[in-house]
């Protein structure tokens, strides 16, 4: 996976102010070099992925 | 990851020029370390053919301006005080390449049966790079320091982020960081997180 340095800066070109499910699933490209890695980072996944944190039990 | 900066940066630190081998499925010795410019060969023989003069026409061609140097024998040749070798994802050659690789790494000179022995003036500094897709040659890991390049923890990759990239804000820079550490944790990623490096030194000056 290359550094998030580099997705930071197409993000950026592409005039992003956060991230959402499109413009991750449309970067994929930058983020990983296996096509197979590419396709499966779908809309879906991303949106799974960006949800925020479950909170600790009992913290 | 960083591993060409890595070796850029040891390389201007050293003050020795920075050479480097992309290996790759199918690279041979000749792509390697050296062949002759056959072309230019043949042209000096036809000229010589039709001037007519008797001369000992192999003796001439076989000369080292006919020679293409690739960036193993850069290495050896390189005028002190010497250089760094990068020799990048060495696990994508196949294993023939590996044990000349293995011979090169052992002895630091070629021999080119035209030309003779030629032995490094100075040991370069050699940097194998691996992706860990198969695991190396026994004989080869042995001769080698090891350093692992492993992702950054979050905290370090949102200031790498920000330090790299001025514009980004800070929800977004946030979020990239998050991101990718999820990521690597995510069913997606087939490979080992972790690059291997495999770094080798030379402690003493001559190669023999």
């Amino acid at each position: 996976m290359p550094r998030a340095s580099e997705w930071a800066r197409a993000l950026i070109a592409l005039d992003t102010i956060e991230l959402d499910p499109e413009v991750v699933s449309d970067t994929a490209g930058i983020l990983f070099k296996q096509r197979d890695d590419v396709a499966a980072l779908t809309r879906e996944l991303a949106s799974e992925l960006l949800k925020p944190e479950p909170e600790q039990a009992g913290a | 990851m960083g591993k060409t900066e890595l070796a850029k940066a040891l390389a201007k630190a050293l003050q020795r020029e920075l050479l480097r081998l992309q290996c790759y499925d199918g690279l041979e010795q000749r792509e390697a370390l050296y062949e002759w410019n056959y072309a230019a060969q043949l042209l000096h023989m036809r000229a010589v053919e039709a001037s007519g003069a008797a001369r000992d026409v192999e003796a001439e061609v076989y000369q080292p301006h006919y020679l293409i140097r690739r960036p193993l024998l850069q290495a050896l040749q390189a005028p002190a005080p010497g250089a760094v070798l990068l020799i990048d994802e060495v696990d994508r050659a196949d294993e023939p390449f590996e044990a000349f690789l293995l011979e090169y790494l052992g002895e630091y000179q070629v021999s080119i049966p035209e030309l003779g022995t030629i032995r490094a003036e100075v040991a370069p500094v050699t940097i194998l790079t691996s992706n860990r897709t198969r695991e190396l040659n026994d004989a080869v890991k042995r001769r080698c320091l090891y350093h692992w390049l492993d992702y950054p923890e979050r905290e370090r990759e949102l200031a790498i982020v920000r330090a790299q990239v001025p514009g980004v804000g800070e929800k977004l820079s946030a979020q990239v960081a998050d991101f990718a550490a999820r990521l690597r944790d995510a069913p997606l990623r087939q490979r080992l997180p972790a690059r291997a490096r495999h770094c080798r030194e030379r402690r003493s000056g001559r190669a023999r």
